[in-house]
């Protein structure tokens, strides 16, 4: 689809290719949030890949994931309830194993053949629950896997903090382009980032972020955890896969480093929405209790909160655009959208090009330079009384 | 813009103005755009944990080789190419 502004271009006039959202869904692990979530003997709706799953538990605690709609009549299962290691059907009691066979038809001498529904191949790690989707239905290679996250389950690190969002009107790709977008970090983060590089090899994209707080902001917008004058961050971002990325960080303030892992994932509810999922987790400092820990975690999610609430304030707003314009202090758009390319075609089709080893660090010298003229003059701007400020305004 | 414009301007996005580098470490061959000093974007066409023995040192010792920031020694491969003339740093 083209916007037709300057449908020959032959005013010079540049116009926006917004495409069309693919029609399909990623191939890849999709994290559905803390395994704790579903182990409260009720089976749980999740609206994902254009469909709706139902989550349940069985008596053992294994988590079973199932297309949410019963194959008999089409009852909802994810309205019916947990029998032994079978979700029951509330419109005729039929019974569904975790493996997606009906095992229990009460009123019924004989199961039909063909008493089976699609049953998603699940994976918990990190203390969270995750579903594979292939849209060839193959399962997940052995090297497509979820990283350990060496401090969960320590003592030292605080549990998850976990959060979501839904994001309607916008096609997922929209938070994987922040991958490789430095600049929005100033703009919309209120962060000058001083280093940055992204590495996109196999199914793995990693950005690698130093950045410190614009000191020309204040109130709401410089909550998050980017801002703020005395804050440096070092962040070391990695996606595994389509959907799910691990950022470790280091926020030093004031001389004191808090170390923190992110989590930032997502899984497509339809190709125009998202379920944007973040959670977080704080290494404990020496000497603090484990209720300042989980506060000061909190305090962090709710900074993090801030940041998504940022990018999605865009989102909802912009144009899609499959021709971004790009300057040279831009990030990798193109490299990375090739790379994010490969779980969108058939792994058969997946080429050398998407999945290379591609390196790109970004030169931030004279943005940065630009950026702290500006800031420069805002605090000016700032540090004038009212009457002297507008004096400068005709 | 065309479907047809956009898949082109794509391609010239990820293919243009880059440079063959032979790395004196290992004679790994990548292609190299400089747009200034600090900017340095490398493609390779090789499994780097395969043909980089830096890299695949990194790789043993158990990091993903999406999170090895690079080579040193490419780097520094690069730089003297940029001394040396071979390859241009742009101002395009």
């Amino acid at each position: 689809m083209t916007q037709a502004t300057d449908a020959g271009g032959e005013h010079g006039v540049r116009t926006i290719d917004s495409g069309a959202p693919p029609q399909r869904f990623a191939r890849g692990w999709h994290c559905l949030g803390l395994t704790d979530t579903y182990r409260d003997g009720k089976p749980h709706a999740v609206n994902a890949f254009g469909t709706k799953l139902v989550v349940f538990a069985g008596a053992d605690g294994t988590l079973s994931v199932l297309d949410g709609y019963c194959r008999h009549m089409g009852g909802d299962l994810t309205q019916g309830t947990i029998k032994g290691d079978t979700i029951a059907c509330p419109f005729h009691d039929w019974r569904w194993s975790g493996e997606g066979r009906c095992v229990e038809i009460p009123y019924a001498k004989r199961i039909p053949l063909r008493a089976r529904t699609r049953a998603w191949t699940t994976l918990e790690q990190n203390g969270q629950l995750f579903v594979w989707n292939d849209p060839q239905g193959n399962p997940p290679p052995a090297d497509v896997v979820i990283p350990d996250i060496e401090g969960f389950g320590s003592p030292e690190w605080s549990p998850w903090v976990w959060n979501t969002i839904l994001i309607e009107g916008s096609n997922c790709r929209e938070i994987i382009d922040n991958m490789s977008d430095m600049a929005h970090f100033y703009y919309v983060h209120f962060a000058f980032p001083t280093y940055f590089k992204n590495i996109f090899e196999g199914h793995v994209a990693t950005q690698y972020l130093d950045s410190r707080g614009r000191p020309d902001l204040a109130g709401a917008g410089a909550a998050s955890n980017y801002a703020g004058e005395e804050n440096t961050l070092r962040s070391e971002a990695s996606y595994y896969g389509p959907s799910y990325m691990i950022n470790y960080l280091w926020n030093n303030f004031k001389g004191t480093t808090i170390e923190t892992v992110l989590i930032n994932c997502h899984y497509p509810v339809s190709a125009t929405s998202f379920m944007l999922q973040y959670a977080v987790m704080v290494k404990k400092l020496p000497g603090l209790d484990d209720v300042t820990a989980n506060k000061i975690a909190g305090k962090f999610a709710k900074s993090f909160g801030v940041g998504f609430l940022q990018d999605v304030e865009i989102w909802k707003n912009k144009t899609r655009i499959d021709n971004p314009l790009l300057c040279e202090e831009d990030g990798p758009v193109y490299q990375l959208r090739r790379w994010y390319e490969q779980f969108y075609v058939d792994a058969e089709n997946v080429t050398d090009d998407m999945t290379a080893r591609f390196e790109f660090e970004v030169d931030t010298t004279h943005a940065v330079a630009a950026w702290e003229k500006e800031v420069a003059a805002n605090l000016e701007r700032r540090d004038l009384t009212p009457e002297q400020a507008g004096a400068g305004v005709s | 813009m065309s479907a047809d414009e956009t898949s082109a301007e794509q391609r010239r996005y990820v293919q243009h103005g880059l440079t063959p580098i032979e790395c004196r470490g290992c004679d790994t061959a990548v292609l190299v755009r400089k747009n200034s000093a600090k900017h340095t974007s490398v493609q390779w066409s090789t499994p780097a944990a395969v043909t980089c023995p830096q890299i695949a040192a990194e790789v043993a010792a158990g990091m993903h080789s999406a999170r090895v920031l690079g080579c040193p020694l490419l780097r520094r491969s690069i730089d003297e190419a940029v001394a040396d003339g071979t390859l241009t740093v742009s101002h395009a």
